[in-house]
């Protein structure tokens, strides 16, 4: 299987005033699999999804280089940095709710993503909208298209920004701690559906969580991240059985076996 | 004789379209009957929307069914007279999960921790201190945290305050409602421990409430499955699942080596 | 028991001082008011501001100063007190109406909205129409007014604070009753209703000033500012300090009710 490079990230460091958030992050992520990201609160990994996004907050500053594709993304224009920023690279948060804007409806958000990166009619885009989420299995999107986000569920709203980012095809998701706020049977839809994703597009996942569990079922590669620090990177199976780092031995000793 | 005897407990809430409609009724319980013996830990689990909190409030006794018994240490919680329910109160608390709103912004940890001592005891307030300091002690705090406020406190440490606060006045019964599904891995394995712990040594009896089949089957000695409002299979912690529901949630459960994967093909 | 010392900056300390300076002026008016405030004396009518008249005086030769130092009672005295009455009668209706919610909370709440429909200016007006001008059914107008506004307030104030998990969890930890209000409401409610009550404070005295100014309020010859300045605009060519002094010490007093007010931001620790 011929791996291919997407994403590099070389020797990242991000500070605010005085404290480094990360500390010499050197991570890669290969189309067609996901990289697990696991920490604790406070490890520093949704700092580094933003990082990667460049949006990291404006009193942080950050050094390293990010390359997509071998292009640096912390030296494009604003420009082309929109232009990779939802149509490449796709960034799926935590909370659904707040991504979304109260007051335009699903089929208002689908419209203002795609036309921002294509020229479409919109029945284009109500055909790209509803074929994206009939593939995360939604059911009713039609009706579901005329629906505020507050109407709709957690683990829907999840699903339905999920949707949003499949219709970009982009090449790269980024989904930062998608199943913490959904119960278990939501979450394993979800994560099914990266799975899903991942098979179908050849689209490389990086799937940050702070649950051992999401990284059993999902991921091919795993990253720990503990107090800023890239602290133990290894492909799954030798992750979980030959642990290097003090660590990750501990947080693999914590998974509630029974 | 139970602890605690749920009998047919219904909820229905009433919600009004508008002035002129009609009152429309929507069910969150149904027909929700069960009991729990003294020293139990009786698992509660079912997926968001399946009335799991509601039935928490009603058998702490802060929501009214709107029909149904609910009997704990023999007393009919929603008939009892004042002194009666002043003793339930003594032996029914409870552990919700968002730790942080759980709390009075307002007060530091130690007045928070004490307040079930000043209405259920007479105790002087060094007592208090030291009664406090005690408690802090049981959940594996440090004393210096007793005069901080709430935010400056880490979410596990907000739960181990919560879980100070409850079992204050030594009760029989807490009711712990997601207690610990806002908390990072280690964190939930740390307090189920601690409140296995607690359970032995001050022979508590839990109601664990949660949508994670996983940590329920850790800790419970019997499971109730919820679904849509209804008691749907209840069995010890051993048995296996039959409910369709039950079936749901256990396939839910996440694997704990990639080897477990289920391949959906 | 007001733990506001922590919260405060520098700009609302030199207002609180300046204002307590102020009302100490106030309280000790007749002892340190240079003359008589009342005291006609045609023949010093428009003196030039001196030692013995600080402000000069105004049309009936009373020493303006010193009609400035009582006024602050009827200005900032007066405010005071409809402020607290008005809190004081606010806090059991909204306590009550928040409560029992049902019925009596749906009346409340239209009866409410109708009344605060109506611009104070024109509720004042109608209630000094039916009870007849002077400062003591001003004072009663306004608080009528203040205290609709504060119990809607508070009954939001109470009903926000009831719906919090930790009122759930303090009731669970056996608090109910007064326990519950003093140690749970009390301290949550406190921060936001001083903010109200300090800024609507140079609101009142404006009101005051203006209802006086147009003779609906304080009869002559009691020396409140805005009925020393209607008292002068006849004056206003020759002689515009009668309007400007008095007319001056309403701003500062309100500006300075407004620093402390709009720089409070409630620290919740």
């Amino acid at each position: 299987m011929e791996r291919k490079i997407l994403l590099q990230v070389k020797d990242l460091n991000v500070q605010i005033g005085e404290q480094e958030i990360l500390s010499s992050i050197n991570l890669t992520a290969n189309k067609g699999r996901i990289l697990g990201i696991i920490g604790e609160s406070g490890s520093g990994k949704s700092m580094l999804c933003q990082a990667i996004m460049q949006s990291i907050p404006a009193v942080a500053k950050s050094t390293g280089q990010i390359l997509f594709q071998n292009t640096d993304l912390s030296s494009v224009t604003k420009e082309s940095l929109r232009d990779y920023r939802g149509r490449h690279i796709s960034m799926i948060t935590q909370n659904p709710l707040v991504a979304f804007d109260s007051i335009q409806t699903i089929e208002m958000h689908f419209r203002e993503t795609l036309k921002a990166h294509y020229v479409l009619t919109k029945k284009e885009i109500r055909q790209i909208a509803i074929s994206a989420m009939n593939k995360v299995n939604l059911p009713n999107p039609e009706k579901l298209l005329q629906y505020y986000p507050f109407q709709l569920s957690g683990g829907m709203l999840q699903r339905v920004m999920i949707a949003l980012s499949f219709a970009m095809q982009p090449k790269l998701y980024i989904a930062d701690e998608p199943t913490t706020a959904l119960d278990t049977v939501n979450q394993k839809k979800i994560l099914t559906l990266f799975n899903q994703i991942r098979d179908e597009t050849n689209a490389a996942i990086i799937l940050v969580t702070h649950d051992l569990g999401v990284i059993a079922e999902l991921a091919d590669e795993v990253a720990v991240m503990y107090k800023g620090e890239l602290i133990e990177q290894a492909n799954v199976f030798d992750f979980f059985d030959a642990p290097q780092h003090w660590y990750t031995k501990k947080l693999l000793q914590s998974r509630i076996t029974f | 004789m139970a602890l605690l005897e749920v009998t047919n407990v219904e909820k229905y809430y009433h919600q009004r379209q508008s002035f002129i409609q009609k009152k429309l009724e929507i069910p969150v319980l149904q027909q929700v009957t069960f009991s729990l013996q003294e020293g139990e830990c009786l698992g509660v689990v079912g997926q968001s929307g399946s009335g799991k909190s509601t039935l928490a409030r009603i058998i702490l006794g802060i929501e009214n069914p709107t029909s149904g018994i609910v009997r704990f240490n023999n007393v009919n919680l929603y008939q009892a007279s004042s002194k009666e329910k002043k003793g339930v109160r003594r032996d029914l608390q409870a552990v919700f999960q968002n730790s942080f709103n759980s709390f009075n912004p307002k007060q530091t940890i130690a007045e928070i921790i004490e307040e079930p001592l000043l209405n259920f005891e007479n105790f002087s307030k060094s007592e208090r201190q030291r009664k406090v300091e005690e408690l802090l002690n049981c959940v594996e705090l440090e004393n210096n945290i007793a005069n901080k406020y709430p935010s400056q406190l880490s979410g596990g440490q907000q739960q181990r305050v919560n879980i100070a606060r409850a079992i204050a006045i030594k009760p029989k019964l807490i009711v712990l409602d997601e207690a610990i599904s806002s908390l990072d891995m280690i964190l939930q394995k740390n307090i189920l421990q601690l409140l296995q712990s607690l359970q032995k040594q001050l022979k508590l009896s839990y109601i664990f409430i949660s949508h994670d089949l996983n940590v329920i089957r850790f800790i419970s000695d019997r499971i109730l499955v919820m679904h849509k409002g209804r008691l749907v299979e209840e069995i010890n912690k051993n048995d296996p699942f039959k409910h369709p529901a039950s079936l749901e949630l256990y396939d839910a459960i996440l694997p704990s080596h990639p080897w477990d994967r289920q391949k959906t093909c | 028991m007001i733990k506001l010392h922590k919260s405060l900056n520098g700009k609302q300390l030199t207002s609180i001082t300046l204002l307590t300076f102020i009302g100490g002026l106030g309280l000790f008016a007749p002892f340190i008011m240079p003359n008589d405030p009342f005291l006609v004396d045609v023949s010093k009518k428009f003196l030039e501001p001196s030692w013995a008249y600080p402000l000069g005086t105004d049309h009936l030769g009373r020493c303006i100063l010193s009609r400035i130092l009582l006024g602050i009672r009827y200005s900032l005295g007066s405010a005071l007190f409809i402020q607290l009455v008005a809190t004081f009668f606010a806090i059991w209706i909204g306590a009550i109406v928040a409560f029992k919610r049902g019925i009596i909370d749906y009346f409340f709440i239209r009866i409410c909205d109708i009344l605060l429909a109506f611009p104070t200016l024109v509720l004042v007006f109608g209630l000094l129409g039916i009870l007849g001008p002077s400062l003591k059914n001003l004072l009663l107008a306004l608080i009528f007014t203040q205290t609709v506004y504060y119990s809607r307030v508070l009954r939001g104030l109470f009903i926000s604070v009831h719906a919090k998990e930790f009122i759930k969890a303090a009731k669970i930890s056996g608090t109910s009753g007064v326990k519950l209000i003093l140690r749970h409401f009390v301290p949550n409610i406190k921060a936001p209703m001083l903010t109200i009550i300090s800024l609507d404070l140079g609101k009142v005295i404006l009101e005051i000033a203006g209802f006086s100014f147009i003779g609906l309020g304080v009869q002559a010859p009691t020396p409140e500012w805005g009925m020393m300045i209607s008292e002068g605009k006849q004056y206003i060519r020759l002689h515009p300090e009668l309007m400007l002094y008095p007319g001056i010490a309403i701003i500062i007093v309100v500006l300075l009710f407004n620093f402390i007010s709009r720089q409070s931001k409630q620290v919740d620790h």
